[in-house]
């Protein structure tokens, strides 16, 4: 049996692994240390991926024995993942020559490596490569998350991260055991198709426990996106790790989470869609409540946008609970242009903290005097996180909550709607840290030009992206037209 | 020409958001610029609505000027603005308060993102009285949130906080029950638009349309203010600057009540016809209700904000009433309520700017003191109170003779409710006139700046006493055709 590997299927996610091989080369050899170039070569990188992925981005099919697909939905995260590493590698510049850890070339190294396996996350539909494609970005997020190293509190945030992302993991792996148990498949296709044969046993007999398999399989990915109760680690790891890779943290290993939960659900198990359905509902409930009312009470911004992070989860998790192209495309809208206020808020939050405040409430006091720049942008990324139109954040919730009233869902939809109130609360009160409470210290705070480039982007981006949707809609309904069972 | 015919409502509408982009490119030391461009924006702005004004057709009774462009086709949702009789004169009320606002807010502090925010304000205002798309329509309704949030928020007064948020959260909890009326709508209409006009005649089942306008009615209901949730209005009022009151009692407020004239009546025109009658009962509560509470108010500005709880009455009785005669009356007492409570406000910030007090016990003698601004005040609590000749009288006695055939009780007890709002603005008049002025209050009287935007109000309340077929002639045609509609009830 030969293995037929098509290599351009393979482009993307091969220049982004060679290229952080390369990063760590130089960074031995010629760079040593060297921030500028190796983030331009880390960039450099990521730019030729996103070319390669739009060139491919026409096409469908398979590679790798099958293991990795390449379709619209594949090719959106792929770009979804790109476009945000950029901008988290953007981000590090500044904020990375003050970390005094010794080896900057891993960190770009790490980042790359580990956005590979989102890609990979994507891209696949076999559950061995699902795994191998999760502990790739696992491990590179687990070492980026406790990168300052002589911090107790990133050490913490390792070990947390760490230990309660290894028993996801087995959880997933027992999960898997069980699939490949039943139906003698790691294709999912393969597996569904088993799944709803006529005369197949594995719904009618052994339910329960095929049931108890697609749930476990699903775990680690609710630990990635942290939907309640799986959220545990998110404040201390967000608190702890370097404030670019908590935003790192918040969309990446997020959207591949999304992108893999959605082949799970609609190409491998939508036999099961009426059991996952009830699983979502609930599931989404308690994580917009949970994220929501706990971000209520956070006095530490990298915590509350933690919690935030949570909650919005909990609107993306409920497009899952509405099984329709609507939901779908809702998610995809949802992630996509989360990417841009979220890592704007980050961006804000690392300028902050770079220029010698701390990540406290208070520390927000007066921005509007201090640097009215900062304040205005992270103003619109806050009614951009609160869902609020004209902003970006308005339509993927609102394509979401729509499609919930369309399936049926109403009150689900309310219950959202009514979070979405509660949410208003803790972003508008760091509206009031800047716009009204006195500033307590005086001097002007400067922001170094690469934060600025990617408050600008993501600013535009969020904006541009509020008053005109219509194409990243239009994407999203093509992406998903014809996507799984639908 | 043809240009600006075929755009006017787009003009009118962003050109404050032009005026707030030149602001925040302005160095915020140039204050004097920076009041200067707000003034010519806004200017244009009531230009262009008055400009509106004269090449209204006013025989035709649908909507003129319509300008409708694709906006988001993937989910089927329109640019499309356009104006009738019932938004003209609130277009034209939201415009002239604006610019007054500017001299109002002459001397406040942190001018530029003062300014800039007022003007995004009027964006939002004055769009959501065009907007004839629910998305827009909901795009523009919230937009006036987050500007209305930092103006209550910064230049209130001290318990400017409690009172924005307060604000916010309220309204943007009705809002999103409105969202979700909408999209309930758009799915159960299967029409694939979001174009009220088409939606109106959408052949919905009753128990969506019930549960639609229960959600607009939480969402317009929060704005107007109706009790019970009206709680955040005396709060923001009182801690509001003096412009910014100005402007939330005379377009905010209206917003509400525009609400259940465009949606409720003419979209939801079923769901909204079985509640019809909590409208009313509702509206004459918040009659009695605002005009006792009022009364006993000990803060002037407070008492002004629940004299405005209390006219809201009127305005949704007449909605209620659903004949011609009422609605009519009703968008009348929308247009000269917003400028009527307006001066009421203005003209309490003229006297708070000289006492520093708002307690009416503290506010003595004004009729020897300062003359012109104590006959002001005279004049436009009698317009406020339904004066003959003034212009509150005849948009009241329209919205009564609307609604008693329909309403006899109902409207019977809205008529006690002038009497106590007579009593309550005799009474005030009588203790802040009379008598003498504290010695430490610094008391002069009115300066040419505040004459000078005092006056076109007055004027206008005057004219609109005497002739108010100046409105009437745009309101009614519009308004008989929205009854026609309505049809066999």
């Amino acid at each position: 049996m030969s293995i037929d590997i098509n290599y351009v299927f393979l482009a993307p996610e091969l220049v982004v692994l060679v290229g952080g091989l390369m990063v760590l080369l130089f960074d031995l050899y010629f760079w040593r240390d060297k921030n500028v170039p190796l983030a331009v070569l880390t960039i450099a990188t990521l730019l030729i991926a996103a070319g390669l992925t739009l060139w491919i981005s026409g096409e469908e099919g398979t590679t790798a024995a099958n293991m990795l697909i390449v379709d619209p939905m594949s090719i959106f995260f792929k770009m979804v993942i790109l476009v945000s590493t950029i901008l988290i590698v953007m981000l590090s510049i500044n904020y990375i020559d003050q970390l005094k850890t010794v080896s900057l070339g891993e960190y770009y190294a790490l980042i790359l490596f580990a956005s590979a396996g989102a890609m990979y996350m994507a891209a696949t539909a076999d559950l061995i490569m699902l795994y191998i494609a999760l502990e790739l970005t696992s491990l590179g997020s687990y070492i980026l998350a406790g990168y300052r190293k002589f911090d107790p509190k990133s050490n913490e945030a390792i070990l947390k991260y760490f230990l309660l992302g290894l028993i996801a993991s087995a959880m997933m792996l027992y999960g898997f055991s069980f699939i490949y148990g039943f139906t003698g498949h790691t294709q999912l296709a393969s597996i569904s198709s088993s799944l709803t044969a006529p005369g197949s046993q594995v719904v009618s007999s052994v339910n329960f426990a095929m049931m108890a398999g697609v749930i476990l399989a699903l775990v680690a990915f609710y630990f990635k996106i942290a939907a309640v109760p799986f959220h545990q680690w998110v404040p201390d790891v967000y608190e702890g790790a370097p404030t670019p890779i908590t935003a790192y943290l918040s969309v990446i290993p997020k959207a591949a989470a999304f992108a893999v939960m959605a082949r799970l659900l609609y190409v491998g198990f939508p036999a099961f869609v009426d059991q996952w359905k009830i699983l979502f509902i609930v599931l989404s409930i308690m994580t917009m409540f949970v994220g929501n009312l706990a971000a209520l009470l956070q006095t530490n911004i990298k915590r509350l946008l933690g919690y935030s992070s949570i909650a919005h989860a909990g609107y993306i998790i409920m497009g899952f609970a509405v099984v329709s192209e609507r939901a779908l495309s809702g998610i995809l809208v949802y992630v996509a242009l989360y990417i841009f206020f979220n890592i704007g808020a980050f961006a804000i939050v690392t300028a902050l903290s770079d220029s010698g405040n701390s990540d406290t409430l208070e520390d927000y006091n007066g921005l509007a005097k201090r640097s009215p720049f900062l304040a205005l942008t992270m103003f619109i990324f806050l009614i951009a996180l609160a869902g609020l139109p004209p902003t970006a954040g308005f339509w993927g919730k609102a394509l979401i909550f729509w499609a919930a009233i369309e399936g049926g869902l109403w009150w689900l939809a309310v219950i959202g709607l009514i979070n979405t109130v509660i949410s208003i609360y803790y972003y508008i009160n760091i509206a009031r840290h800047m716009y009204i409470v006195e500033p307590a210290a005086a001097e002007d705070i400067k922001t170094p030009s690469m934060f600025r480039a990617v408050i600008w982007i993501t600013v535009i981006g969020t904006v541009l992206f509020g008053v005109l949707p219509g194409t990243i809609i239009e994407i999203s309904k093509t992406v998903v037209k014809g996507f799984g069972a639908l | 020409m043809s240009f600006i015919n075929a755009h006017i409502l787009t003009l009118i509408t962003f050109i404050p958001l032009v005026g707030t982009a030149i602001i925040i490119a302005t160095p915020k030391n140039k204050e004097l610029a920076i009041k200067v461009i707000a003034l010519i924006a806004t200017g244009l702005v009531l230009l262009g609505s008055v400009y509106l004004f004269f090449i209204f057709d006013f025989s035709e009774p649908g909507f003129q000027f319509s300008e409708k462009y694709k906006w988001i086709e993937a989910i089927d949702a329109n640019y499309f603005m356009a104006v009738d009789g019932i938004s003209l004169p609130l277009i034209i009320v939201t415009a002239l308060l604006t610019f007054v606002c500017i001299p109002v807010s002459w001397n406040y502090e942190r001018v530029k993102e003062y300014f800039g925010l007022l003007l995004f304000l009027e964006v939002g205002m004055i769009g959501v009285f065009m907007a004839l798309d629910f998305i827009l329509f909901y795009v523009f309704w919230e937009l006036v949130l987050i500007p209305m949030y930092f103006l209550i928020g910064i230049w209130g007064g001290p318990r400017k906080e409690y009172a924005a948020i307060k604000f916010f959260l309220f309204t943007l909890a009705g809002g999103i029950f409105m969202l979700a009326a909408i999209l309930a709508i758009f799915f159960y209409s299967g029409m694939h638009t979001f174009d009220m006009l088409k939606l109106a005649d959408a052949n919905l089942p009753i128990a969506v349309e019930k549960l639609a306008f229960l959600g607009f009615f939480l969402a317009f209901g929060v704005k107007v203010p109706i009790i019970p949730f009206h709680t955040w209005l005396p709060d923001a009022h009182v801690e509001a600057p003096t412009a910014i009151s100005v402007l939330l009692a005379g377009v905010l407020l209206k917003m509400g009540t525009y609400g259940f004239l465009r949606v409720g009546l003419q979209v939801v025109t079923d769901g909204m016809r079985a509640f019809i009658l909590l409208v009313a009962i509702i509206g004459v509560i918040s009659i009695i209700y605002g005009a006792l509470n009022a009364m006993v108010q000990k803060d002037l500005k407070k008492m002004v904000a629940y004299s405005s709880i209390s006219h809201m009455g009127f305005v949704m009785l007449g909605i209620a009433s659903m004949s011609v005669i009422g609605l009519t009356g009703a968008v009348l007492y929308m247009f000269n309520h917003g400028m009527i409570t307006g001066m009421l406000f203005i003209t309490v910030g003229l006297i708070y700017d000289r006492t520093h007090t708002r307690m009416i016990e503290d506010i003595k003698g004004i009729y020897i003191s300062v003359p012109i601004i104590a006959g002001i005040w005279t004049f436009i609590s009698f317009a406020s109170l339904g004066l003959p000749t003034l212009s509150g009288f005849v948009s009241e006695f329209y919205v009564l003779s609307g609604s008693f055939p329909v309403y006899r009780v109902l409207s019977s007890i809205a008529a006690v409710g002038l009497i106590i709002t007579a009593g309550f603005f005799i009474w005030t008049i009588r203790r802040i006139s009379f008598g003498t002025t504290d010695e430490k209050f610094k008391m002069f009287d009115a300066t040419p700046r505040e004459i000078f935007y005092v006056a076109p109000l007055l004027i206008l309340i005057l004219i609109m006493g005497i002739y108010p077929a100046m409105m009437l002639d745009i309101i009614n045609p519009t308004v008989i055709q929205v009854v026609a509609t309505l049809g066999g009830a």
